[in-house]
């Protein structure tokens, strides 16, 4: 019985975790796009989903562990991967832009 | 929320996710209110003065706000390469990013006919010029500053034109649209600190002649030999709704305007 109950508690408490992340990377895409947008904003947002999406599935993952919960890892590995490459993507343009510059 | 409180007990993870949810409403709400969108406007900038009274710009721009950034760039090309006319702008107008409405003009410059130095900050009519942009953007004469997006950006030009004897007008132009909302005049001084810089600080006379160099000696011969001497600019009218009349007929005819 007491078992299941915190079998129970956990799962009410990812199911809040993920209504949580959808809610929080509605807000930080909310607060990248209020003021007026530049040329490369479409770039911009996709770095602050990319970021803010591993970040709080980075949370998920470390937080619910077991069977059940094994898609979170699975989904915060891959925002990871997609994140890290993004990232690449960034310094990339960034160190080209500078040698551009020079 | 309440439901869901009532029936378990929120583990930390879900705590810290509440409270970044609220920091990022506030922090947005703080960005908004920072950025006051609804004071912003897209707007171009130059400098024109009369063909016989070269000027040489030392700095020109608005103030729009308090903060350290908060000022607008000002374009002087046609002034700087003495080929501006009396009430004509920049003929390349473009207008990037919103930005917040002048308060303030910062004026630097000197004269080439009377050799001499004029420096001010002069305040302009906020309220008046809001009002200006938000009839030009009711009444469709606002100007459509071209953008590559294909996006319309919508806005007004002003115009500062500096007349000889220190006199300073600043027009606020759109499409059959032209309001002085400046006229004022400074007074010669003598230049103090930078504003004989270029390259280095320089005495006066070299600043001068190095600012007028690229002015034609036949100018210099014309001008120095008192021709257009005593004509008073500043209440010289421009003619500009008469001289973009025809063009705005046709534009609007062919809906290139609205």
């Amino acid at each position: 019985m007491e078992e299941n109950s915190v079998e129970i508690q956990k799962k009410r408490n990812s199911g809040l975790t993920v209504v949580l992340i959808v809610v929080n990377v509605f807000l930080a895409l909310l607060y990248a796009n209020v003021t007026d947008n530049s040329e490369d904003q479409t770039y911009i947002n996709y770095i602050w989903l990319a970021g803010s999406l591993t970040f709080l599935l980075g949370g998920f993952a470390f937080t619910y562990h077991g069977k059940d919960y094994r898609w979170g890892k699975w989904l915060f590995a891959l925002s990871l991967i997609v994140s890290l490459g993004f990232f690449a993507l960034l310094i990339m343009a960034t160190s080209l832009a500078h040698a551009f510059h020079n | 929320m309440l439901f869901i409180t009532k029936q378990m007990k929120i583990n930390r993870l879900n705590k810290i996710y509440i409270v970044l949810s609220i920091a990022l409403v506030v922090a947005t709400i703080i960005k908004i209110l920072n950025y006051k969108g609804w004071e912003r406007f897209y707007y171009f900038t130059s400098i024109c003065a009369p063909q016989n009274y070269p000027i040489a710009i030392h700095d020109a721009y608005f103030l729009t706000g308090e903060g350290e950034d908060d000022f607008a760039w000002i374009n002087s090309e046609d002034v700087k390469n003495f080929t501006s006319k009396w009430g004509e702008e920049y003929y390349s107008q473009e207008a990037r990013d919103r930005l917040r409405l002048p308060t303030k003009l910062v004026l630097q410059y000197a004269s080439y006919r009377d050799q001499k130095f004029y420096s001010d900050t002069l305040d302009l009519p906020r309220k008046k010029i809001l009002n200006i942009f938000k009839s030009a953007l009711k009444n469709k004469t606002a100007i459509a500053f071209s953008s590559g997006g294909g996006m319309d950006k919508k806005g007004l030009n002003f115009l500062v034109g500096i007349a000889n004897d220190g006199n300073i007008i600043v027009w606020l132009r759109g499409v059959f649209l032209e309001k002085v909302i400046f006229k004022g005049k400074i007074k010669p001084h003598e230049p103090q600190g930078d504003e004989t810089y270029f390259e280095k600080r320089l005495p006066k006379a070299v600043y001068l002649k190095k600012m007028f160099e690229d002015l034609p000696d036949s100018v210099k011969t014309k001008l120095n030999s008192g021709f257009d001497a005593k004509v008073n600019y500043i209440d010289s009218p421009t003619h500009y709704i008469e001289k973009n009349r025809k063009l705005w007929e046709y534009q609007k005819k062919n809906k290139y305007i609205d």
